[in-house]
């Protein structure tokens, strides 16, 4: 990487055109595929590693603990106020049991919340294994602890002990989902962000200090050449201050784009990027995708939700009802509740501040014991009852898809953290690519200065000075027009071709800057004169790209170019070999050469290496038939 | 002295380094601009010394040509001339040829530097010496990694975006700061970032000197 781009610098140095608008489609080549080995693939990975770490595991579990603990205790209390009224020795044991049951769900969801952190950091996700630990495990624990406990209490005594452990266990459960997964998720969403925010900070403050390194350029060439060639100096100032101008203004407006995307106190400016650009690789809307989502995205929380239902709905309508019917209500409840849940993700994935309305289901989950309690006193099965059945099922269904919507929101927002990420990582391409093309920029100006135009310059002194000398006023005319021709265009005429007539002409220069490095011979077949301009561009920058690798690398001393067209007039290509007798390439070596041919070829290309030692390249680029084109 | 031919791309220096070498009593076999010719030259008529600028425009650079040189005609010297002082400040990391001597174009006004490095270019032990006087130099001794931290520094990248790009620690690339610093005799104690102080260094060594201020004047 370090290598690539060390070579990508410097070959940018000396094939950059000398024009200095610097757009000539070579330089666009060479931008994108600098773009390509600049880029940074590391910082999704990064966004992976920041998850919770094994310190935040246990203070999550810590925090879900205490508040789930705290909520259970204040809503159950209050339930109990009306038996607290008239205080009998049962009711005060009933109290002291739930405040203890409470206790225990409160550690529950603390441990399941640290072992949920801690799988997630291990495992990077949802799988068997965490499920297992953390409900089943977890449930098991309360259940057995409720059980050993139940003798004493005067609550667990009065209705049947499986019924409670089970809605207890249900509600524990949503309470350590939903503190602990928002909470996990929020938190580490906030950091994501700030680091994004930083690195968006940062991209303003590189735009910044390029803009510095034009100024001091910029000086340090005024007071070199301040004397002799202040006007010029001027022009060239005046473009590389313009030119810093533009490229500060963009970068710091496409930064502060990113910094205002970003820089909002909540999570809803996410959520709302989500709805526009992450939801349509989502959950697409259908009945069926519903159930494909959930099947795919939580294979778990709607088995565990469908358990439930089964454990605390279908028995009774077992023992009410009879066999059949049983059976088509499971049937019937485990298909809503997949369809349920699917609904959820849809819900959650579009509206994802809708969250609120969890906590607030969690408080209605929070009715089961009391319903179940009421249920048994009263052992007939009444229709108000099994309404109340009903709407028991209903709710933590509904508690549970709710909170199975926040893992596949959870996901979709860390796609979206992604994608911010690969938002940054563009810019900053963006930016070093503008910075290349400042430094090319600013060489290209120096060379200018010091070098053609100088001379010209002095050229125009000396035969002021011969006229002077003479006190030949024609001759003195004739200097001064010189001069002012200079003044008035003082960037020299490029050296390289920007327009080939044709192929032949454009391999012809490249070979004759080459010649005598290396012995190169060329040949380019009559037929091949004809190619589109930009055909023979690509193939022109190519073949300069093949000779100084050649030489540079291979050590060449014999290259043979030979350029033709092979096909007939329907599909027409152009071939391009480079031959040589160097050291050749061992191996499917790659590097900066390789990369601009990837780059920069729109057809195929091949490298190999002779036995006898030296390398080959075969490049083809497809042409357009023959009759569009023009002839 | 024996023959000369002189390459460089400008017209205006090539004229003065020829009028200057003829009036010193060298015989020059030719003054060209560009590669193709240069090469064409030396391996007809094999001078005794090439004298090279090392930017010679599009194509081919001086140390390409150099390299030509010491394969096809081994016995010639080889002067490279560059209006830097270090070659590897604009990101060229490719040693000259052994036996090649390195010279900064501004030396060429003073008539014995000039003697004395085209006698050191015709004489490979009297060129080693010169180039290991030459790594002794303050700027040469900085390892071509740490030259180039210099010049991304001075390009205005931040020490993590050095990291990325070449690959390394961030802490690495503070602590290269620092020793930058410290190797170049740059005093931080002004209250100034060392980053300002190295990017100053950096311009300073490419514009060829070594100014103490660039732009404190306007303050």
């Amino acid at each position: 990487m370090t290598r690539q781009l060390r070579a990508m610098r410097s070959s940018e140095r000396q094939s950059v055109s000398p024009s200095p608008d610097g757009d000539s489609p070579t330089d666009e080549v060479n931008r994108d595929s600098m773009s390509e080995l600049l880029k940074v693939p590391d910082l999704p990975d990064r966004i992976r590693q920041r998850d919770v770490s094994s310190a935040t595991a246990v203070r999550l579990g810590v925090i879900s603990a205490v508040c789930g603990t705290a909520i259970l205790a204040v809503v159950l209390l209050v339930m109990s106020s009306e038996v607290l009224t008239a205080p009998t020795p049962l009711t005060v044991t009933s109290i002291a049991g739930l405040v203890g049951a409470c206790l225990l769900c409160g550690i529950f969801t603390g441990v399941w919340v640290w072992a949920e952190a801690t799988l997630a950091r291990r495992a990077g996700g949802v799988g068997l294994l965490r499920f297992l630990c953390s409900y089943f495990l977890g449930g098991g624990l309360v259940g057995l602890l409720l059980v050993t406990l139940a003798p004493r209490t005067g609550f667990a005594l009065r209705g049947p002990p499986a019924l409670t452990i089970v809605s207890i266990a249900v509600a524990a459960t949503c309470g350590a989902v939903i503190l602990g997964v928002i909470h996990d998720g929020r938190n580490r969403i906030q950091r994501v962000r700030d680091e994004l925010v930083a690195q968006a900070t940062d991209v303003v403050l590189t735009g910044t200090s390029q803009g510095t390194e034009v100024a001091l350029l910029r000086q340090t060439l005024n007071a070199e050449l301040r004397t002799s060639l202040q006007p010029h100096l001027d022009a060239a100032a005046f473009q590389l201050a313009a030119e810093a101008t533009r490229i500060n203004s963009e970068v710091t407006a496409s930064a502060a784009r990113l910094l205002e995307d970003l820089n909002d106190a909540s999570v809803r400016p996410l959520s709302h990027r989500l709805q526009r650009r992450a939801i349509s690789a989502g959950v697409s809307v259908g009945p069926l995708s519903f159930i494909r989502g959930v099947t795919r995205h939580q294979p778990f929380r709607p088995g565990m939700v469908t358990a439930i239902f089964l454990l605390t709905s279908v028995p009774s309508t077992w023992v009410n009802a009879g066999f059949p019917a049983a059976t088509v209500s499971a049937l019937v409840g485990s298909a809503l509740i997949y369809l349920i849940l699917g609904l959820g993700n849809v819900i959650m994935a579009r509206v994802p501040q809708w969250h609120s309305v969890i906590f607030i289901g969690f408080f209605v989950l929070l009715q089961v014991p009391w319903m179940a309690t009421e249920a048994i006193e009263d052992p007939i099965m009444s229709a108000s009852r099994a309404a109340g059945w009903g709407a028991t099922v209903a709710i933590s269904a509904c508690i549970l898809w709710l909170t199975s919507g926040i893992g596949e929101w959870r996901a979709q927002q860390a796609s979206l953290l992604r994608l911010y990420a690969d938002d940054i990582d563009m810019a900053r391409l963006q930016l070093q690519a503008q910075d290349e093309v400042v430094r090319a920029l600013t060489k290209e100006s120096a060379r200018a200065l010091h070098g053609a135009l100088q001379s010209r310059l002095a050229a125009c002194i000396l035969a002021l000075d011969r006229a002077a000398a003479a006190n030949d006023p024609q001759a003195h005319a004739e200097a001064m027009g010189q001069a002012r021709a200079v003044l008035a265009e003082p960037w020299p005429v490029s050296d390289e071709p920007t327009t080939q007539s044709t192929l032949a002409d454009g391999v012809r220069t490249k070979v004759d800057l080459w010649q005598g490095i290396a012995d190169i011979s060329c040949v380019v077949t009559p037929d091949a004169v004809n190619v589109p301009n930009n055909v023979a561009h690509i193939a022109v920058a190519i073949i300069e790209e093949a000779l100084c690798n050649a030489i540079r690398h291979g050590g060449a001393n014999t290259i043979m170019v030979r350029v033709s067209t092979a096909g007939d007039h329907h599909s027409r290509e152009l071939r391009v070999q480079v031959t040589d007798d160097g050291g050749g390439v061992s191996g499917p070596q790659r590097g900066l050469g390789t990369a601009y041919l990837d780059q920069a070829c729109p057809g195929r290309w091949q490298r190999s290496t002779h036995a006898s030692g030296g390398c080959q390249l075969d490049v083809t680029i497809p042409l357009e038939p023959l009759e569009t084109e023009t002839c | 002295m024996g023959q000369i031919l002189v390459v460089e791309d400008d017209g205006f220096t090539r004229m003065l380094l020829r009028s200057q070498l003829r009036e010193l009593g060298h015989e020059i076999i030719g003054d060209v601009g560009t590669s193709a010719e240069a090469m064409m030259l030396i391996r007809s008529s094999r001078p005794t010394l090439v004298i090279l600028d090392l930017d010679l425009g599009p194509g081919p650079s001086g140390v390409d040509v150099a390299y030509a040189v010491r394969k096809f005609v081994p016995s010639s010297g080889i002067l490279v001339l560059s209006t830097y002082v270090d070659i590897r400040l604009i990101g060229d990391f490719r040693p000259l040829p052994p036996g090649a001597v390195f010279m900064v174009k501004r030396s060429l006004s003073d008539v014995s530097t000039l003697e004395a490095a085209m006698a050191a270019a015709t004489d490979r032990e009297l060129a080693q010496e010169i180039h290991r006087l030459q790594q002794t130099q303050r700027l040469r001794r900085l390892r071509d990694g740490q030259v180039e931290i210099m010049r991304l520094v001075a390009s205005g990248l931040s020490n993590a975006e050095i990291a990325k790009a070449r690959g390394i620690e961030e802490a690495s690339v503070a602590k290269a700061v620092a020793r930058l610093i410290s190797q170049l005799d740059l005093s931080s104690t002004h209250a100034r970032s060392p980053r300002v102080l190295i990017t100053q260094a950096y311009f300073g060594f490419v514009a060829g000197a070594m100014p103490t201020r660039i732009g404190t004047s306007t303050s």
